[in-house]
C-alpha cells in the first residue's frame, strides 16, 4: 500500500503530461456552473432591484465563488485521492466540522435557521464541510474494516458509522436543516450498501429513523403543515401551500419551450428563493421542458461519469469515496429538482452548481475535483 | 491486498445504486412532462391570475342639453385618492399618513384613525384638484426608493361626477341619479329613462402586478363616454314656467302644482314643471318630503279634472252630430236631477247657445250634453283623447289615469264623467289631449327627447324621435270647438283672467272638489286650466294644475293667470306674431309707415347730388312690397317684428286680472247621497247679496255676524257664513 501511494505522488508531482482528465465530467460541472451564473443573474434581478443592490451583485459573488471552486477542482484533481485515507487528516475534518456545527448556533438566524458562519462579507455553511468529511471518514473506516474482514460486524463496523453520522445529523438538525441532515442519511446508506454492509443492519436504522422522525416531524407544527401542504398545496395557498404552489405555477408557465432566458415573472416575488433552493423553478419557466429536461440530463451525464469513475476506481477507498460524492451531488440534485416539482414536501436544500451560494458551489467543485481524481486513476489502471 | 481485490468489480450493490439513481431521474423528467406539457395551460393561468388584475374605468355619463344646447346635466372628472392597506407595511403607516395630511391638508388624527378603521380600501379624498392629486403621486417618486416605495398603496382614480349646471332646473324631468359603485345609474326621470344611452360603456385597465404590486404591463380598453340627449326643452321657458308656477303655489298656499308647455304641431315638451321641486344633486334623503318633492306629478299623480273635461264632451256631441254650437239647450235654471241626485250650477241659466254653456261652464249642460252622447261614445272619445292610457311620455312613472271600465258605469256616471269627475286623469293627458284640438283634431305623442347624439359628434345620431300620431276628432270638428274654446277666454270663465297683450288664447277651466277620505271635500279643491295660444293659429299647448289650493280656488282665478303668464312669455320668446285684429292692424299701420318712410329716403337718395355712390344702394324690393298691403302678407314677409315694432306688452299680465266679482264655475258631483250644491264663494259679499245666492242656489242660509262674508262653509243643504 505504502508503495502504490508513492507511485502515485510521483504521478501527482511528474506525469501531469500523460495524466487522462475525464473531459465530459469537468466539462459538466463547469458547464452546469456557467449556466449556474446565467440563472442567478436571471433570477435575482428582481430582488436586486427592491433591496437596493446592483442587478449584478449576486451574480459577481456567484462568479467569485465558481473561480474559487474551479480552482480547488483543478488542484484536487491532481492530488491523489488516497491521501485522504489518512486518520490525522480525517480526524481533523471531522472536528472541525463539529466545532463549527456548535460554533453556528451561536451566530444570527437567517430566515429562521442559523446555517451561516458569517466572516465579515463572507458566510459558509459548516454543513458542507460535514457532508464532505463524513464521506471520507466513512470511506476510510468501511475500507479499515473491510481490511480487517470486519465489515459483517455490527458492532465494531454498523454501529461507530451510524453513531458518527447520527451525531453530525443531529448538529446539523439544531440548525434547523432537515434537508441536508436527510442528505447525509441518504449519503450514509448509499455507502453502506456500496460497502457491502449486511442489510440487516440497515433495516435496524428503521426503528430508530422513524422514532426521530415521527418526533421531529410531529411535535414541529410547521413540518406537518408542510406536508400537508405537500399533498394538497391549494388547501393553503397563502401560507404553507404557497412556496410550492408558486414553484408549480414557475414550472407549469413553462410549458414546452418555456417563456425565454430571463422572461420568469414568477421569480418577481412571487417565487420564495428564486436564485437558491427554487431555482429549478426559473430554469423551468424560463427554459421549458426541453430546457429543464437538458439540464436533468446534464445531471445524468454528470452522474454516470461519476459513477462509473466510482466503480472502476482502484481501490475500495477510492470506490466508496466515489460513491459517497457522487451521492452527494446527485442525490441532492435531484432531491433539489423533487421539492421544485412537488414530488417531496418542501427541504431547504441547494442545486448544487445552480443554486446561488458560496459553500455549496465550491464544496461541489471540490467534489468534482477529487472525483476527476478517481477516474483518472480508473482509466490509468 | 487481497482483500482490496476481493472488494474490486461491479457488484449487484452498485448496480442497485445506480439502477435508483436513474430511475429517480426518469420520475424527474416524467414530472417535468407532466408539469410543463399536460399541466401548463392550467398552471400558467393561475400563474397569470394571481399577478394580472382588472380595474373599472368610469365612462363619462352623457350630457342632457335642451333644445338650444344648453348644458341641463353633464359630468365632469374628478379625481379620488384612495389607500390599498394591502400595499401599505403597518410600519410604514406613520410616514404614509404624514405624508398624506400634509399634501391634502388633512389633520393627521383623523387619518391614522381612517387608517386604523379595519378596512382595507379606503377613500381617503374625493374631488381633490389635479394639482394636489399630482403632488400625492410625486410622494411615490421620492428619489429614495425606500421612501417611494411606502406609498405604492396609495392610488389616484378618475371618478366622473354628475353635475347639474343648472342647479334646480327641471329636476323632474332630469331626475338624478345614484352612485352605488364606481359607476352612476340614472334613478329617476330621464337619468333613468335614457340610461342605456348615458351610462356609455365603461373601460378595462388590464395589468400585470409583480408581487409587490408594480405595474408589469398594462392595456387601457378606453370607456366610451354616453351619449348626449337633446331634449326639446327650453330652458329660458322652463324657468318663466318654474318660477311661475312657484310664486302661485305659495301664493294660494296650495299643496303642489304642475304646468306644462307643449307645441301644439310637434307634441314637444317646451316645460314641465313640478312645484314642490327639489336639487337633483343633492343625495335622496330618508324623509317623506324628500320623495315627495321628487314626484313628477305631472305625470304620475291623476285627479278628477273637473269642467277642463268638458272638451271631451262638446267635442264627442260636435263631432256626433248631436248639437251644434248655435243649438240652443236650457241649463234647468241651475240645476238637473239624475235620479235621486241633483247636480247643480254656480251660477244657474236658463237657455243658452251650446257655445256658451260650454264658456260660461254650465254643468247641467255639459251633463244634457253628455247623455244625449251616451255613455258609448262618451267612452269612446275619452279614449280616443287618449284617457286612461299612458301618452307614452318618454319619461319614467307616467300613470294610466283612472277611467273605469265601461261596464261598470252606473247612470250617475253620465252626470259626473260630461263634467270630468268619476275620472282621474295627468296633466301630461289633459294637456295632449288640449293639443289636439289645437292641432286640428290630431293627438301627437307627447314628448322630450327630440335626438340622441354620440358625445364625440353631434351628426352622428342614434336615435330620433317619431311621435305616435292619430286623429281624434275631425278637423272641422277640432275648429269649431277651438272657436267655442276661445270663447272662455273672451267671454266665459277665464275673462278677466286670460288677456294676452296682441294675442288670441282658447281654452278651458277647471275647478274640481278633491276627495278627501272617500267623500268629495267642500274645502279641497284642484284648479286647473288648460289651453292653448294663439287661438288662431296655435303653437303652445299650455295646462296649470293648482292642488288644494287655500282661500281662492276657482281655476278661473287661480290657474288661469298663471297660464297667461307662461303663454305671454312663451309667445314672446318665440317671437310669435300677435294675433289679434287690433293688433295686426296695428302692425300693418307700423308697417306701411315705416315702408313711406323707407320710400321717401329712396326717393331723397335717389335725388341727392352723388347718384353714382348710392344709386346701387337702396334695393328694388321696398317698392315692390308697398304694393302688397294686406296685413297678412305683411305679416308672412317679416318673420319677426316684434324687435322692430316694440309691441306695448303688459308687464305682469296675469295678476292685476283675478278678481272676486269673476263669474265662478264649480263642479259638484255627489257620488253619495247628498244634496248637491253649487255655490261659488261669497267672501267679501254683502248680507243681502249672500242671501240672493243662497236662495238661487237653493240653500239654507245660516249667517253668523254682520258686515261682509268672511268664510263660508256648506254643511249640508245649509251654508254657514261668517260676516265681519
Amino acid at each position: 500500500m505504502a508503495k502504490e501511494i508513492t507511485t502515485t505522488n510521483n504521478r501527482f508531482f511528474n506525469s501531469i503530461e500523460q495524466a487522462q482528465w475525464d473531459m465530459l465530467m469537468a466539462c459538466a460541472a463547469i458547464g452546469l456552473t456557467l449556466f449556474g451564473l446565467v440563472m442567478v443573474y436571471s433570477a435575482s434581478g428582481f430582488n436586486a432591484s427592491t433591496q437596493l443592490e446592483g442587478s449584478f451583485s449576486a451574480v459577481l459573488r456567484q462568479a467569485g465563488w465558481a473561480v474559487v471552486g474551479i480552482i480547488a477542482m483543478l488542484i484536487l484533481m491532481r492530488v491523489n485521492y488516497q491521501r485522504y485515507a489518512s486518520p490525522a487528516l480525517i480526524l481533523l475534518g471531522l472536528a472541525t466540522s463539529v466545532c463549527l456545527l456548535i460554533a453556528v448556533l451561536f451566530f444570527d438566524e437567517v430566515k429562521g435557521a442559523k446555517r451561516w458562519i458569517k466572516l465579515g462579507p463572507l458566510s459558509a455553511q459548516p454543513s458542507e464541510l460535514a457532508k464532505i468529511t463524513l464521506v471520507m471518514f466513512l470511506a476510510y473506516f468501511l475500507t479499515r474494516r473491510t481490511e480487517e474482514n470486519q465489515e459483517g460486524s455490527f458492532q465494531s463496523t454498523f454501529l461507530p458509522a451510524a453513531v458518527v453520522t447520527g451525531m453530525l445529523m443531529l448538529l446539523i438538525l439544531k440548525e434547523p436543516d432537515l434537508g441536508t441532515a436527510l442528505m447525509i442519511g441518504v449519503i450514509f446508506v448509499a455507502m453502506m450498501v456500496v460497502g457491502k454492509i449486511p442489510a440487516l443492519h440497515l433495516l435496524t436504522l428503521v426503528v430508530p429513523v422513524l422514532l426521530v422522525g415521527y418526533i421531529y416531524i410531529l411535535k414541529t407544527p410547521f413540518r406537518v403543515q408542510r406536508i400537508l401542504a405537500f399533498m394538497d398545496p391549494e388547501s393553503d395557498a397563502k401560507k404553507t401551500g404557497y412556496q410550492i404552489l408558486q414553484s408549480l405555477y414557475a414550472v407549469g408557465s413553462g410549458g414546452v419551450s418555456g417563456v425565454g432566458l430571463g422572461g420568469s415573472k414568477q421569480k418577481l416575488g412571487f417565487l420564495p428563493e428564486a436564485k437558491t433552493d427554487f431555482i429549478f423553478a426559473v430554469v423551468g419557466e424560463e427554459l421549458g421542458f426541453f430546457g429543464s429536461a437538458v439540464i436533468v440530463l446534464v445531471f445524468g451525464l454528470l452522474m454516470w461519469r461519476c459513477l462509473k469513475a466510482s466503480f472502476r476506481a482502484p481501490d475500495q477507498f477510492g470506490q466508496l469515496l466515489g460513491i459517497g460524492l457522487t451521492t452527494m451531488l446527485i442525490a441532492q440534485a435531484f432531491f433539489n429538482m423533487s421539492v421544485v416539482l412537488s414530488l417531496v414536501p418542501t427541504k431547504g436544500i441547494t442545486l448544487p452548481f445552480v443554486s446561488a451560494g458560496g459553500s455549496s458551489l465550491v464544496f461541489a467543485l471540490a467534489a468534482v475535483g477529487i472525483l476527476l481524481n478517481i477516474s483518472e486513476q480508473a482509466r490509468a489502471k | 491486498m487481497a482483500s482490496k481485490k476481493k472488494q474490486r468489480g461491479i457488484t449487484g450493490r452498485h448496480l442497485l445504486i445506480a439502477c435508483l439513481f436513474v430511475a429517480w431521474m426518469g420520475v424527474i423528467i416524467w414530472r417535468l412532462a407532466y408539469l410543463q406539457i399536460v399541466k401548463h395551460e392550467e398552471l400558467a393561468q393561475k400563474a397569470a391570475r394571481q399577478r394580472s388584475g382588472a380595474e373599472t374605468i368610469a365612462p363619462a355619463r352623457g350630457a342632457i342639453v335642451d333644445r338650444n344646447g344648453t348644458l341641463l346635466a353633464g359630468s365632469i372628472d374628478t379625481l379620488t385618492i384612495k389607500a390599498d392597506l394591502h400595499q401599505i407595511k403597518l410600519e410604514d403607516f406613520p410616514t404614509v399618513i404624514k405624508g398624506l395630511a400634509e399634501t391634502l391638508g388633512l389633520n393627521e388624527k383623523d387619518l391614522s384613525r381612517l387608517f386604523q378603521s379595519g378596512s382595507k380600501d379606503l377613500t381617503v379624498a374625493k374631488k381633490v384638484s389635479p394639482e394636489i392629486a399630482e403632488k400625492v403621486r410625486t410622494l411615490s417618486e421620492n428619489p429614495n426608493p425606500k421612501e417611494a416605495r411606502k406609498f405604492i398603496g396609495i392610488k389616484i382614480i378618475h371618478e366622473p361626477q354628475r353635475q347639474y349646471p343648472q342647479g334646480k332646473l327641471a329636476a323632474h324631468i332630469l331626475g338624478f341619479v345614484n352612485k352605488p359603485e364606481l359607476i352612476t345609474k340614472g334613478a329617476a326621470g330621464l337619468e333613468a329613462r335614457q340610461e342605456n344611452y348615458l351610462t356609455g360603456k365603461a373601460g378595462k385597465l388590464f395589468f400585470e402586478k409583480d408581487s409587490q404590486g408594480h405595474l408589469l404591463t398594462r392595456a387601457d380598453q378606453e370607456a366610451l363616454a354616453g351619449a348626449t340627449i337633446i331634449t326639446s326643452l327650453d330652458s329660458v321657458l322652463q324657468y318663466k314656467v318654474e318660477t311661475a308656477l312657484a310664486q302661485a303655489v305659495e301664493e294660494t298656499k296650495s299643496q303642489s302644482g304642475s304646468a306644462i308647455v307643449l307645441d301644439t304641431s310637434t307634441g314637444e315638451v317646451l316645460a314641465l314643471a313640478n312645484f314642490p321641486t327639489y336639487d337633483p344633486a343633492a343625495r335622496l334623503g330618508g324623509k317623506e318630503e324628500d320623495s315627495y318633492a321628487r314626484r313628477n306629478r305631472a305625470l304620475t299623480d291623476p285627479y278628477e279634472p273637473g269642467s277642463v273635461f268638458k272638451m271631451v264632451t262638446y267635442s264627442a256631441a260636435i263631432e256626433e252630430g248631436v248639437v251644434k254650437p248655435e243649438n240652443k239647450i236650457h241649463c234647468g235654471n241651475g240645476q238637473i236631477a239624475l235620479g235621486s241626485r241633483i247636480v247643480r250650477d254656480a251660477h244657474p241659466y236658463g237657455e243658452l247657445t251650446v257655445a256658451q254653456a260650454l264658456a260660461k261652464s254650465s254643468n247641467v249642460g255639459a251633463i244634457k250634453i253628455g247623455l244625449q252622447v251616451g255613455k258609448d261614445r262618451m267612452f269612446d272619445y275619452l279614449t280616443r283623447f287618449g284617457f286612461g292610457k299612458k301618452t307614452g311620455i318618454d319619461l319614467p312613472g307616467e300613470s294610466l289615469g283612472i277611467v273605469r271600465p265601461l261596464n261598470d258605469w252606473t247612470y250617475n256616471s253620465m252626470g259626473s264623467i260630461p263634467m270630468g269627475h268619476e275620472i282621474g286623469v295627468t296633466a301630461i293627458q289633459a294637456v295632449a289631449a288640449m293639443a289636439a284640438i289645437a292641432n286640428r283634431g290630431t293627438w301627437v305623442q307627447p314628448h322630450i327627447v327630440k335626438r340622441i347624439v354620440s358625445s364625440d359628434d353631434e351628426r352622428q345620431e342614434l336615435w330620433k324621435v317619431n311621435p305616435e300620431t292619430r286623429q281624434v276628432i275631425s278637423e272641422q270638428t277640432a275648429d269649431t270647438i277651438k272657436t267655442m274654446l276661445t270663447g272662455v277666454v273672451e267671454s266665459g270663465t277665464a275673462r278677466n283672467a286670460v288677456q294676452l297683450a296682441g294675442y288670441t288664447a282658447a281654452g278651458k277651466t277647471g275647478t274640481a272638489q278633491k276627495v278627501i277620505n272617500g267623500r268629495y271635500s267642500d274645502s279641497a279643491y284642484v284648479a286647473s286650466f288648460a289651453g292653448f295660444v294663439p287661438a288662431t293659429s296655435p303653437r303652445f299647448a299650455i295646462i296649470v294644475v293648482l292642488d288644494y289650493p287655500k282661500g281662492a280656488h276657482q281655476g278661473g282665478q287661480v290657474a288661469a293667470p298663471v297660464f297667461n303668464q307662461i303663454a305671454q312669455a312663451a309667445l314672446g320668446d318665440y317671437g310669435v306674431l300677435p294675433d289679434t285684429d287690433e293688433y295686426r292692424q296695428k302692425i300693418a299701420e307700423l308697417q306701411d309707415e315705416f315702408r313711406a318712410k323707407a320710400k321717401d329716403m329712396t326717393k331723397a337718395l335717389t335725388a341727392s347730388p352723388t347718384p353714382g355712390k348710392v344709386a346701387a344702394t337702396p334695393s328694388p324690393k321696398p317698392s315692390a312690397t308697398t304694393t302688397a298691403t294686406p296685413a297678412t302678407a305683411v305679416a308672412k314677409a317679416t318673420p319677426k317684428p316684434t324687435p322692430i315694432l316694440k309691441l306695448p306688452m303688459p308687464k305682469e299680465p296675469g295678476k292685476a286680472v283675478v278678481t272676486a266679482k269673476k263669474a265662478p264655475e264649480t263642479a259638484k258631483p255627489q257620488p253619495v247621497k247628498q244634496p248637491v250644491s253649487n255655490i261659488p264663494s261669497l267672501i267679501g259679499r254683502s248680507v243681502r247679496e249672500v242671501a240672493g245666492a243662497c236662495s238661487r242656489a237653493g240653500l239654507k242660509l245660516k249667517a253668523i255676524g254682520s258686515g261682509l262674508a268672511k268664510s263660508q262653509r256648506q254643511v249640508g243643504d245649509t251654508l254657514i257664513v261668517e260676516f265681519r
